[in-house]
């Protein structure tokens, strides 16, 4: 393993390997490294993904799915490397963001309705006071109209199936108009038939202009419902369509030597 | 002969000063103590009413009230502890811990080298609140409404970044800003709830009505107002009970507060659906 000092300190604009020097993808990483305590967790991590696309980022546990979020996210530095997001710094381009996060990482002891959650998504649009502007009651009741949950919207969070709650979670985003959605470890918690449901409607999203990437490490039935899988255990191994991608020397890399458990396990088998 | 009682107490002006005062409280604390419980920040509160002991001290060696120590030592207190978590990864309760012991300490060893002071240990740790001044009552009141203005505006903000962490930062809020801002707001009601019942009760007063609110009432913004209700009643009728009684004010308050959080308790676990686990 790399560690800290072994790179340069270097901006790296390299050309996009999508769309060349005028690169007009919502997402492009190229040579970014993140390190925590001296080890690089992201090694040299390159990809770009087009606007409008459904992506998967596939990989074990710990391999670094949810650091990367955060590095495109602004909230984790990269050492080395690039990270583009529509063309600028991650930092520079918050808001264009939402970020849908793992169910450990919420706190459920707030006692909030699903309205009150999509409501939050406008918080940066607010007026004096917290009073909410003309129109956003309209902003919310369309959100969650458009995720199917308008007839929940009294029912609070914490009660609400995964499937319901990754629901409440895409309102909120489209709410806040963020034009890239992160979604970490979306299908966690949430049953087969909610999984179909909810990349359905992300796939709806992504027909609208959305560009959206869920990180997952159990992909299995719902591969071919992506546009493409990006292959990340600390580095990229692979990137394309999910036909292609997965051959057996990256599936090794991703998940070590026995990947046919990965091939033949069942949704729900691992744990989180 | 209803309203006679009702109104006896307050044909003197020091009960007058401390009904307004131990209002503001009622009303502050269950707000602050709702996002309190709920965050998991119990501790936070009752340790940052001991850690503010070494500038009411210093006030008092000054000859001023001790609002003027108090105040100041609280954002002091208020920043360190957001410096701590934030900037050199301890945990909540092991900042909390240190800064409480180490303050707290000082001010009682300060209080033992200077000698003499008007005010006494017993005054500082359980309250004072029969001794209010005009000043004290106006200082109580700008702060109380400082306070609840700044909540009021970042309302959601605080929500959100207490809700969902990660989200809110990538959604553009400033949680590190957000936290320094609430620490700073619970340190400055602390001050003001520390003339009513004293260093030692602040959190029974603190967070004791916004834990009952929230095992009766599911939603969080309706269980912060249930909260208010909750205080304004235990610091109110405390008042009452202590003066009829000739008890000592601060205690009674902070038992009143309990019986009610008793009663929840006991609500909830005959009548209620609402799920509370996290309050335990």
């Amino acid at each position: 393993m790399k560690k800290q000092g072994q790179f340069p300190k270097l901006d790296v604009e390299d050309h996009c390997l999508k769309c060349g020097v005028n690169c007009i993808c919502a997402i492009r990483a190229v040579g970014a490294c993140v390190e925590f305590n001296g080890n690089l967790v992201l090694d040299d991590v390159t990809f770009s993904v087009g606007k409008g696309i459904l992506s998967a980022l596939v990989g074990p546990n710990a391999g670094g799915k949810s650091t990367l979020f955060n590095a495109i996210a602004g909230i984790q530095d990269i050492v080395h490397g690039s990270i583009f997001v529509n063309g600028l710094s991650p930092k520079d381009s918050k808001g264009s963001i939402s970020y849908i996060p793992q169910r450990e990482n919420v706190n459920w002891r707030f006692s909030l309705t699903a309205q009150e959650v999509v409501d939050l998504g406008l918080v940066k649009n607010k007026s004096l006071l917290g009073f909410s502007r003309k129109g956003s009651l309209e902003k919310v009741r369309s959100a969650l109209e458009r995720v199917d949950m308008w007839n929940y919207k009294d029912q609070l969070i914490s009660e609400m199936s995964g499937g319901q709650r990754q629901r409440v979670f895409i309102a909120r985003a489209l709410c806040q108009e963020a034009n890239i959605l992160l979604l970490d470890e979306a299908f966690s918690g949430v049953d087969v038939a909610s999984q179909f449901g909810l990349i359905d409607m992300l796939r709806e999203l992504k027909d609208q202009g959305k560009t959206i990437i869920i990180a997952t490490h159990d992909l299995n039935t719902l591969a071919d419902r992506f546009d493409e899988v990006i292959c990340l255990n600390r580095h990229v191994c692979a990137q394309g369509s999910p036909d292609t991608a997965f051959t057996p020397a990256v599936l090794e890399e991703l998940y070590g030597p026995h990947p046919g458990m990965f091939l033949s396990h069942s949704l729900g088998h691992h744990d989180d | 002969m209803m309203i006679n009682i009702i109104l006896e107490p307050f044909q003197y002006d020091f009960m007058l000063r401390a009904l307004f005062v131990s209002s503001m409280v009622g009303i502050i604390c269950p707000i602050l103590g709702a996002y309190v419980v709920i965050r998991g920040m119990g501790f936070m509160g009752d340790a940052m009413a001991h850690s503010v002991m070494p500038g009411i001290v210093i006030a008092l060696i000054l000859g001023l009230s001790s609002f003027w120590g108090s105040v100041p030592m609280a954002i002091v207190v208020a920043v360190s502890v957001g410096y701590l978590i934030h900037k050199k990864d301890v945990s909540v309760d092991t900042a909390v811990g240190v800064m409480f012991a180490g303050l707290f300490s000082f001010g009682l060893v300060l209080m033992s080298l200077v000698g003499g002071l008007t005010v006494s240990i017993e005054d500082i740790l359980l309250g004072q609140i029969l001794g209010v001044s005009k000043a004290d009552m106006l200082i109580s009141f700008v702060l109380t409404v400082l306070v609840l203005v700044t909540l009021v505006t970042f309302h959601k903000q605080l929500i959100f970044s207490g809700f969902d962490p990660v989200g809110s930062v990538v959604a553009g809020l400033n949680a590190g800003a957000l936290n320094y801002m609430f620490l700073i707001l619970l340190g400055i009601s602390i001050v003001v709830t520390l003339h009513v019942v004293g260093v030692v009760l602040v959190v029974g007063l603190l967070i004791t009505p916004a834990a009952a609110s929230q095992m009766v009432m599911r939603r969080f913004t309706r269980a912060m107002l249930l909260g208010i209700i909750f205080g304004l009643f235990s610091t109110i009728s405390g008042l009452y009970i202590s003066y009829y009684f000739d008890l000592p004010s601060g205690p009674v308050m902070a038992l009143v507060s309990f019986v009610i959080f008793l009663c929840c308790a006991m609500y909830e676990r005959f009548f209620s659906q609402t799920q509370t686990s996290h309050l335990m």
